[in-house]
C-alpha cells in the first residue's frame, strides 16, 4: 500500500509536470480515465492561479489582453507555482518573468507596469498598522529624534521604474483606452509611493534624488543622517509630506521610551 | 482528547439559513444591511488589512460570522504550514467567529500549494494524519473546528474506509465537528456509484455543526461518461434540495449556508436561495423548530 507521501509525491508530479504515470496507478478506474480525472483538478489549479495573478496585475492584463495574459499566466505558473495557501502574496516573482518573456519583448514598459501592479497589490493588502504621529517625534526631542531610524508603514511602497507605467495605471482605472494610445512611453527613471488610503490607492512620482532620499528615510538610515543642515529644502518638505501623509510606521513602543 | 469549548463571548451561528459574502457584495452589505441571519466569508479573503477586512468588521457588529478556510490544507503529509494557522489564528482572535471551518482534503505538498480540495486516501494512516492536523488546527484557534467533506472526482484503491466513516472517526478522535455539505456529498455519491442516504446515516448527528448547499455542473467527457463538477456557478439543483431535507429529517435544525463562488448573481438571488433553505429547515426539523420560526 503506498505511503501518504508516496500518494501526495506523485499527485504533486501530475499536478506540476503533466505526468500522471505514478499517481494513475493507485486510482480506480470507474469508466473514467486517469488522465480526465487528473486533468479536472490540474484545470481548477491553474484557473486559481490565473485569477490570483490576474488580482494581482490588473494592469499588466489591461495591457496585455485576455488570451495574451492567460498564455503568459500559465507559463508563469508552471515555473513559479504559488507556495502557500495565502494567495494575495502569489505573484512576487512575475515583473521579472515578463522581462524574460519572449513574447512580451516588445512591450518594454511591461515589466514596470507589473512591479507597479506588485506594488499597489501589497500596499492593497498589508495590515493595519498606525502611521509615526509626528506629535511623538517632536516629544522624543532633538537628540532622541535624530538618532531614530523611521521605516515605511505597511501600507505604503516605494518603486523604482524607467518608464511612466503610471499614467498607463491611471488609465487603466478611468478605462480610457484612448488614452492609451496618446502616451509616450520613452524612458525617464523616476520613483513612485503607493499608499493605501480609503478605499483606494494613491500614486505619487518623485525624481530620483527624491526617490533615492525617500527609499534611505523609509529604508532605516539615522534621521540625523538625512535631515539636516545641508538637507535641501525640497527634501525637507518631503519628508514632512511622507510624515503627515502617513507614510511611515508607527514608533515600536520600546522606542517611544527611548 | 477532549473537545475545544467555544468561549461565551462569540456570537453563536444561529440554526437558520445564512449566505456566503464575496467581495462583490461588500458594498451593498455594508451599506444595505440586508436580513440575512448570518454570513460565512473565506478566511483567505481577510487576511490582510484595508478595505476587505473593514467591510468585514462592519459586517460583524450585527452579525455572527462564520470563518471558513480553504488554503491550510489539513491532509497535507508534510505537516500544516505554520504561517498560515498563525493567520487564521489571528483573524479568529480578531473577528471572534461563530464557527470556523476547513476542509477533510489537501492543497499542499513539498512547499507547492495547488489551490484546490484534492482527495485523500482513506487510510488509517491518512487518519491518523488528518486527526494530528486537526488537533494543532483547533489548537492554534482555541474552539472547535468542524471539517467538511469534500467533492471529488476519483478514489484511491487502496482506500479503506468509507468517507462518512472517515469524517466520523475524525470527529470523534478530535472532537472536532462535521460541516456537512450536502451538494458535496450528491456530487461525489453521483461521481463514484455511493449511495447518499446510506452516507448520511453514517455520520453522527450530534456532530453535525453546519451544513452547506451550493450548485454544481455536469461535464461529458469524450467517452460520453458524464462527471459532476462541484464548482458553485448556479443554484441549487432539485436532488439537492431534497437530500437537504432528508438531512435535515436526520439531523434536525442546524445553521445552513448558500454558497455561491463563480458567475456570482446579484445579492437577491443568494437571499431567494436562502429563503427556500429556510422554508425546508423549518418544514422539516419538527415542532420547536416551527414555534421558533414563528
Amino acid at each position: 500500500m503506498p505511503t501518504l507521501h508516496e500518494i501526495e509525491r506523485a499527485f504533486a508530479r501530475s499536478m506540476l509536470a503533466r505526468d500522471d504515470s505514478a499517481i494513475a496507478e493507485h486510482l480506480v478506474a470507474g469508466g473514467i480515465a486517469a488522465a480526465d480525472r487528473l486533468c479536472i483538478y490540474r484545470n481548477t489549479f491553474a484557473s486559481v492561479a490565473a485569477a490570483a495573478l490576474r488580482i494581482a496585475y490588473p494592469t499588466v492584463a489591461w495591457l496585455v489582453g485576455e488570451e495574451f495574459f492567460e498564455g503568459a499566466a500559465a507559463a508563469f505558473v508552471g515555473q513559479h507555482p504559488p507556495r502557500t495557501g495565502y494567495l494575495n502574496e502569489y505573484g512576487v516573482e512575475f515583473a521579472a518573468f515578463l522581462a524574460d518573456f519572449p513574447p512580451a519583448a516588445s512591450l518594454c514598459y511591461l515589466p514596470d507596469a507589473a512591479r507597479l501592479d506588485w506594488a499597489v497589490n501589497l500596499a492593497a493588502n498589508a495590515a493595519d498598522a498606525p502611521a509615526l504621529d509626528a506629535a511623538a517625534l517632536v516629544a522624543l526631542g532633538d537628540d532622541a529624534a535624530a538618532s531614530m531610524r523611521l521605516s515605511r508603514h505597511p501600507a505604503v511602497e516605494l518603486v523604482r521604474v524607467r518608464y511612466p507605467v503610471e499614467a498607463v495605471w491611471c488609465a487603466r482605472l478611468d478605462h480610457n483606452e484612448d488614452a492609451l494610445t496618446k502616451l509616450v512611453m520613452e524612458p525617464a527613471p523616476h520613483w513612485l509611493v503607493v499608499q493605501r488610503s480609503g478605499d483606494g490607492v494613491r500614486l505619487r512620482s518623485l525624481d530620483l534624488a527624491e526617490g533615492e532620499f525617500t527609499a534611505a528615510l523609509m529604508g532605516g538610515t539615522a534621521l540625523a543622517a538625512l535631515v539636516c543642515d545641508g538637507t535641501p529644502s525640497e527634501h525637507l518638505l518631503l519628508f514632512a509630506e511622507h510624515l503627515s501623509r502617513g507614510r511611515f510606521a508607527g514608533l515600536p513602543a520600546i522606542d517611544r521610551r527611548a | 482528547m477532549a473537545a475545544h469549548e467555544a468561549p461565551s463571548r462569540f456570537d453563536p451561528i444561529p440554526a437558520r439559513a445564512g449566505i456566503g459574502l464575496r467581495f462583490p457584495h461588500h458594498e451593498f452589505v455594508v451599506t444595505e444591511r440586508p436580513c440575512v441571519s448570518w454570513f460565512e466569508v473565506h478566511s483567505e479573503n481577510y487576511m490582510g488589512g484595508g478595505a476587505p477586512l473593514r467591510a468585514l468588521m462592519s459586517v460583524r457588529r450585527d452579525r455572527a460570522i462564520s470563518l471558513h478556510g480553504v488554503g491550510l490544507s489539513l491532509g497535507s503529509a508534510d505537516g500544516l504550514d505554520q504561517t498560515h494557522l498563525g493567520r487564521i489564528a489571528d483573524l479568529a482572535a480578531r473577528i471572534e467567529p461563530g464557527l470556523i471551518s476547513e476542509h477533510m482534503s489537501w492543497s499542499a505538498y513539498g512547499g507547492t500549494y495547488f489551490a484546490d480540495l484534492l482527495p485523500l486516501p482513506l487510510t488509517e494512516e491518512a487518519l491518523d494524519m488528518v486527526c494530528r492536523n486537526v488537533d494543532r488546527f483547533q489548537g492554534a484557534v482555541r474552539r472547535r473546528a468542524l471539517i467538511e467533506n469534500p467533492s471529488s472526482y476519483m478514489q484511491y484503491r487502496h482506500s479503506t474506509i468509507p468517507e462518512a466513516e472517515f469524517l466520523a472517526a475524525v470527529a470523534r478522535r478530535t472532537g472536532c465537528g462535521i460541516l456537512c455539505d450536502v451538494n458535496n456529498i450528491f456530487v461525489s455519491c453521483a461521481n463514484h456509484g455511493w449511495d447518499a442516504q446510506r452516507y448520511l446515516a453514517a455520520l453522527p448527528g450530534e456532530a453535525i455543526g453546519e451544513i452547506h448547499l451550493a450548485g454544481h455542473s455536469i461535464r461529458t467527457l469524450a467517452n460520453g461518461v458524464t462527471i459532476r463538477i462541484d464548482d458553485h456557478g448556479s443554484p441549487v439543483c432539485g436532488e439537492v434540495w431534497r437530500l437537504f431535507a432528508a438531512a435535515i429529517d436526520r439531523f434536525g435544525r442546524k445553521p445552513v449556508l448558500i454558497e455561491w463562488d463563480n458567475a456570482l448573481p446579484s445579492f437577491d438571488v443568494l437571499q431567494r436561495e436562502a429563503a427556500t433553505a429556510q422554508g425546508i429547515l423549518d418544514s422539516h426539523s419538527g415542532s420547536e423548530a416551527r414555534a421558533d420560526a414563528a
